[in-house]
Formats: C-alpha cells, sequence, structure tokens
C-alpha cells in the first residue's frame, strides 16, 4: 500500500490528534532549539576565526620587557629579511585605542603601500578603495561597530585621538568597512601607518610588532630558532600555536556543551520512553480494531512510524528555525556571553550566519536517533497488540 | 460450497495452574450464504468461537478452514489481508475510531488494501448507503447516536464486500426499534449471498424472516 488513501488516513489521524503529539513536539523543539543555538554559535565563531587566522602572517616578531610588550625597533626588519627561507617580512602599527567616556576602544591599525601582500585579511577589507589618495592625510576607515560608537557620540566626519603625549590627533572619515566574517574587524579603524604611529604614540622608527612568512613547512622550527636567537628581548609567536590556543578554548566550550547535552538527550529519551508507552498502551484498543479489520502489523508499525517520523521533522524544523533566529537574528543573548565572556561581548561583532551542512546533520542524527529510538520499542510493541483485544 | 469449515477446535486459556477450556470439540460446517445464530448464555464461549474463525484468535487445537484456507497457519501479513478482504466484522461495541468521521472509518478496511482514492471513496459511498448513514458521512463517529453508530460499524464491515460477516452480540445496546432495523439490513445482506455469523442471546433474532440455522452453545461445546 503505497498511496493516496493511506496517506490521507495518516494525516486525517495526525492532525485529528495533535493534542496527544503537542507535548512531545514542544519538548523536542525546546531541545533541538538549545542544541542547534550552541553548535550554531561555535560553528558561527569556529567559522570566523579561521577566516581571519588563514589570511594571517605564519609569524609575528614582538618585543617584551618583563611581562609587556614595546615597541619593535624598525631594523628587526631588516634582520629579518635577510634570513633565509623568509618572506614578506613587514611591521605592523597598531594597538588598542581606549575612549575615555566610556572604556570603549577601537582597535587601530596602520597601513601602507609596501606591506601589501602582507596582511591579506587586511587587503580584502580595504578592496575598492583609492589608497594612493587615502594614505595622503589623516584619514580613517571606520569598522561597523566603531562607526556605530561614533555616530551614538555624535563624532560626524572626524573624530579628535588623544595620544599618549596629550596631543589631539584629528582624523577625517574616509568610508565605513564592510561587515566582514572575521571577529577582529568590526572595532577596527584603518589609518595611514603614519597616523597610526602619532595615535599609539610610537617614533617613526618604531612599529608595534613585525609579520613574516616561512613559504617551507619544514622550514618553521628552524627559521623561529634563528629568529628568536637575534635579540635577548625578541619572542616570535607561530599562527599554529594561537590557532590552537584558539581552538582549544572553543574545543572545550563547545565540548561541554555537547556533554550537557548528551546528559539531558538521555533524560529526554527516558521521558519519551516513558510518554508512548503510556500513549500506547491507551491505544492498544484503537490499534487492536485496526488488527481486526484487516491491518497487519507491519500497515500498524508504518501508520506509527510516519507519525513520529512527523514529529520528529517537525521538532526538527521548528527547533532549527527559532535557534536560527536566536543565533543571526537576535545575536544568540546569553549564549554569546558564555561563550566570548560577558565583559567583551559589547565590542564583539554579530554572529555571521554560518551554514554549516554537518552541524544540521549532526543535530538530526543526535535528536533523530535518539527519538527513534525511545520510540520505537514501544510503537512496535502496540503493532503487535493482540487483535482480540478490538472483540472484548 | 463450505465456505468454513471447523473440526475439532479446542481452545482452552492457562491461568497458573488451572486449564480453562473456552470451546471444546467443536465441529461446524457453514454453507456459503448460510446464517447462523450461535446461541448461548454468557460465557458460553461464542465471542471466542467468532475469533477464531476471523483469524483474531488461535486455536489450541483442530482445524479451522475458511474459504478452503487453514486461516491459523498464515503469517500475519497474509492473515490480514486474507481477513480485510473476507471478513467484515461487527461488533458489540460498535468499536469506531471515536475522533474520525464516519467516511473515515467506513474506509479504514480499504486502506491496507492499496486502494486508489477515488475507489475507497466509492465503496465507502455504497456500503454507506447500504447501511443507511450516508446521511452521516461527515459526522465524527463519537457523536453519533447508538443507532448510527451499529449502521456506520455495519458500513465499515461491508466496505471492503466480504463475503463473511461475523456479528458480536449485535444488538446488545440497541433498543428495539433500532434492533429490528438491524434485522432488516440482515435481510439485505442475506439477500446479497453473504455469509453471516451471530453470537447472540438476544431473542429478537427470532423475527428474522428468512430461514437461520440456531447453534445452542453451553460451557464451550455446541450442544444442538
Ligand atoms: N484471554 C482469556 N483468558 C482467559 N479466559 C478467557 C480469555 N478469553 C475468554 N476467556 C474465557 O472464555 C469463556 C468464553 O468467553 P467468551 O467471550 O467466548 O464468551 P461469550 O459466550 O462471548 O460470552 P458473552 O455472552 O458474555 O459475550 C469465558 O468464561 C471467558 O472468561
Ligand atoms: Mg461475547
Amino acid at each position: 500500500m503505497g498511496d493516496s488513501a493511506f496517506l490521507h488516513f495518516f494525516t486525517t489521524e495526525l492532525f485529528g490528534q495533535w493534542r496527544r503529539q503537542a507535548g512531545v513536539v514542544l519538548l523536542s523543539t525546546i531541545l533541538i532549539f538549545l542544541l542547534a543555538s550552541t553548535l550554531f554559535v561555535s560553528s558561527s565563531l569556529r567559522h570566523s576565526l579561521q577566516s581571519a587566522l588563514k589570511s594571517e602572517s605564519d609569524f609575528t616578531v614582538q618585543r617584551i620587557r618583563g611581562d609587556h610588550l614595546l615597541p619593535v625597533p624598525m631594523e628587526w626588519v631588516d634582520e629579518i629579511a635577510a634570513l633565509h627561507g623568509v618572506d614578506r617580512v613587514a611591521p605592523r602599527v597598531w594597538g588598542r585605542y581606549y575612549t575615555e567616556p566610556r572604556g570603549h576602544y577601537f582597535l587601530i591599525v596602520g597601513i601602507d603601500l609596501l606591506e601589501d601582500q602582507s596582511q591579506r585579511a587586511l587587503q580584502k577589507l580595504i578592496q575598492g578603495i583609492d589608497l594612493r589618495r587615502f594614505l595622503q592625510g589623516d584619514r580613517m576607515l571606520v569598522g561597523p561597530g566603531a562607526a556605530r560608537w561614533m555616530r551614538e557620540h555624535f563624532y560626524r566626519g572626524s573624530f579628535s585621538f588623544l595620544n599618549p603625549g596629550g596631543q589631539f590627533i584629528k582624523v577625517t572619515l574616509d568610508s565605513i568597512l564592510p561587515r566582514q566574517s572575521s571577529l577582529v574587524a568590526d572595532d577596527m579603524i584603518v589609518v595611514p601607518i603614519e597616523t597610526a604611529r602619532k595615535i599609539l604614540g610610537l617614533r617613526e622608527d618604531e612599529a608595534t610588532d613585525i609579520t613574516f612568512n616561512v613559504p617551507n613547512d619544514d622550514e618553521w622550527a628552524n627559521v623561529q630558532n634563528k629568529v628568536l636567537a637575534m635579540h635577548y628581548d625578541l619572542r616570535a609567536v607561530s599562527k599554529r600555536e594561537s590557532r590552537a590556543a584558539y581552538s582549544r578554548l572553543f574545543d572545550f566550550k563547545g565540548g561541554f556543551f555537547l556533554v550537557l547535552f548528551l546528559i539531558v538527550l538521555s533524560a529526554f529519551a527516558l521521558i519519551l520512553y516513558q510518554r508512548y508507552s503510556q500513549v500506547y498502551s491507551r491505544e492498544k484498543r484503537a490499534i487492536g480494531i485496526l488488527r481486526a479489520l484487516g491491518w497487519s502489523i507491519r500497515d500498524v508499525l508504518r501508520l506509527k512510524l510516519y507519525e513520529t517520523l512527523s514529529v520528529v521533522i517537525a521538532a526538527f524544523l521548528l527547533g532549527t528555525t527559532l535557534a536560527y533566529g536566536y543565533v543571526f537574528g537576535l545575536g544568540a543573548p546569553l549564549l554569546r556571553n558564555i561563550f566570548l565572556g560577558s565583559a567583551e561581548a559589547s565590542t564583539v561583532p554579530p554572529l555571521v550566519p554560518v551554514m554549516d551542512f554537518s552541524v544540521l546533520a549532526t543535530i538530526f542524527l543526535l535528536y533523530g536517533v535518539t527519538f527513534l529510538a525511545a520510540v520505537i520499542f514501544p510503537v512496535w510493541r502496540v503493532s503487535v497488540s493482540d487483535p482480540k483485544e478490538a472483540m472484548l | 460450497m463450505k465456505i468454513i469449515q471447523i473440526y475439532g477446535l479446542n481452545r482452552h486459556f492457562d491461568n497458573g495452574e488451572e486449564r480453562f477450556h473456552a470451546l471444546r470439540d467443536i465441529d461446524l460446517e457453514v454453507e456459503k450464504g448460510e446464517c447462523v445464530i450461535l446461541h448461548g448464555v454468557s460465557g458460553s464461549g461464542k465471542t471466542t468461537l467468532l475469533s477464531i474463525v476471523a483469524g483474531l484468535d488461535q486455536p489450541s487445537s483442530g482445524e479451522v478452514l475458511v474459504e478452503g484456507e487453514a486461516i491459523a497457519k498464515l503469517p500475519d501479513r497474509h492473515l490480514s489481508r486474507f481477513r480485510g478482504r473476507h471478513i467484515g466484522m461487527i461488533f458489540q461495541h460498535y468499536n469506531l475510531l471515536e475522533e474520525f468521521s464516519v467516511r473515515d472509518n467506513v474506509s479504514v478496511p480499504l486502506i491496507p488494501l492499496g486502494l486508489k482514492m477515488d475507489e475507497v471513496e466509492r465503496r465507502c459511498d455504497a456500503a454507506m448507503q447500504l447501511a443507511n448513514i450516508s446521511h452521516k458521512a461527515r459526522q465524527s463517529a463519537g457523536r453519533l447516536s447508538g443507532g448510527e453508530k451499529q449502521r456506520a460499524a455495519i458500513a465499515r464491515a461491508l466496505a471492503a464486500d466480504p463475503e463473511i460477516v461475523l456479528c458480536d452480540e449485535p444488538t446488545a445496546n440497541l433498543d428495539r426499534a433500532n434492533a429490528r432495523r438491524f434485522l432488516e439490513i440482515l435481510g439485505q445482506l442475506h439477500d446479497l449471498g453473504k455469509t453471516i455469523l451471530i453470537a447472540t442471546h438476544d431473542p429478537i433474532f427470532e423475527e428474522l424472516d428468512f430461514p437461520v440455522r440456531v447453534v445452542e452453545m453451553e460451557d464451550g461445546r455446541i450442544v444442538r
């Protein structure tokens, strides 16, 4: 029987008795919503982070004294560039700039024409901007978050930065950066490198740090050692190390949620099992009637499986849709704080929608398999129920 | 042609140490088109006998052939199909699916047969016509009166056009007027050539105006 009459009967039954399923759908929806939100947030963050790191240089060289960073002398650039197997050595001038009123900070990033290849992420950001004109004065490109802050505080067209020497540096707004799938871009302010030095209080022969690439993977350790040997106060961090640190953090939080979820899932399975055993034992008579009227065990099983699958799919669609809206529409209030830490929450950009198929598949498997496993036995038990039931 | 053949049928229920014999050494042959009334006091085994004929219960021993088929030995799928096609059931408590409309109830035996929707509709209409319940087709079964429920149940039993109709205490919950209407419908079924088995202790069946065979049951035996 694979046909319209069966489907008609099935839908009549399903919608005629929706009240019976509503509780289970609701419970399932909440569960899927929680799971999907968590996975959406973590996969979106991971995605942003990875794309940010991918475009970053292999190594970053810093100067340390005690436990704090000092500006790096520009001579180091040439020293590193002289090494064998090293590529794209570039000084960077960047740093946080704290605004007075609310302790909000911007990320100041200085650029110039020379370091064209060194920061692909930046390059992508400033695509289509006339660099030559831009570099000629104290102008800035402002990230969406920073732009919002300026608008809210009535700065239009320009902003005066107060540098560590107590001077005001007036910078004209050039344009607003496009929204990017990057964690760092939101509160970023891109300025010419000279302007950045002025704002951050660096001398002309100083940079914040130096980046370089090592094209041959096998040379990484070797080059790192050589660079470290150049100066006693030099530190060289590789991209791999920072990536590992980040993903450990996310894996830890994501894993924590997953364990929590598995516990909830087991409880859910138990509730379902209980509930369906109850529901179907009440239904025994109705099933007996169907059986007495010529329905085989298979026919009944099919009807009940369709019913169960409808519940699973309805809850899945509802739960993931709600989670999508909550995470990417509302920006996952509460949940985001847990992932990113509440102190930083206001400076972190909106979560960028990433529809990862494997995430959806994970949700469906975790939930669907549990559901079916918990329900199939009660369903089967009632399907084989004695057709004589109807005669009594 | 003998449509139902029962030889040496026993059915007992084991209850711990005790063994209760619900049916003992039943021999019964029913001709096609015949109407047989199983008469007997409560507990005499009428329902058990009907269940076995319908393949809803298994004999402990003995042979049961329906249309020449040893139904007890059929696997579930085939038995269910066989039952759906050849046997119509009318239960004492009507056993309608209360939330469903009369029409959907009547369609229940047709669903596993894999028919097209319009064929299902056609057969439902014909059966409801015969049972005189067409005017309530869209009403949910739970809201029908007792007599209407009975007629909806009859329509359902007839939907798949079975040769055999089994009725268990069909008039037990009806007033006399409705019981007489039921007798009229039975007359129509008889005229259509259906084989009818009725389990009852209601004397009203003496009023039937066509020849019937009365089988008297007592303590699981056929006594007459
Ligand atoms: N599953 C069972 N287990 C134990 N005893 C049973 C079972 N089914 C039926 N019986 C017993 O078999 C006997 C016959 O039952 P049956 O239902 O066939 O009687 P009946 O003639 O239909 O009675 P009534 O007129 O009250 O419907 C009864 O004493 C009943 O208690
Ligand atoms: Mg009975």
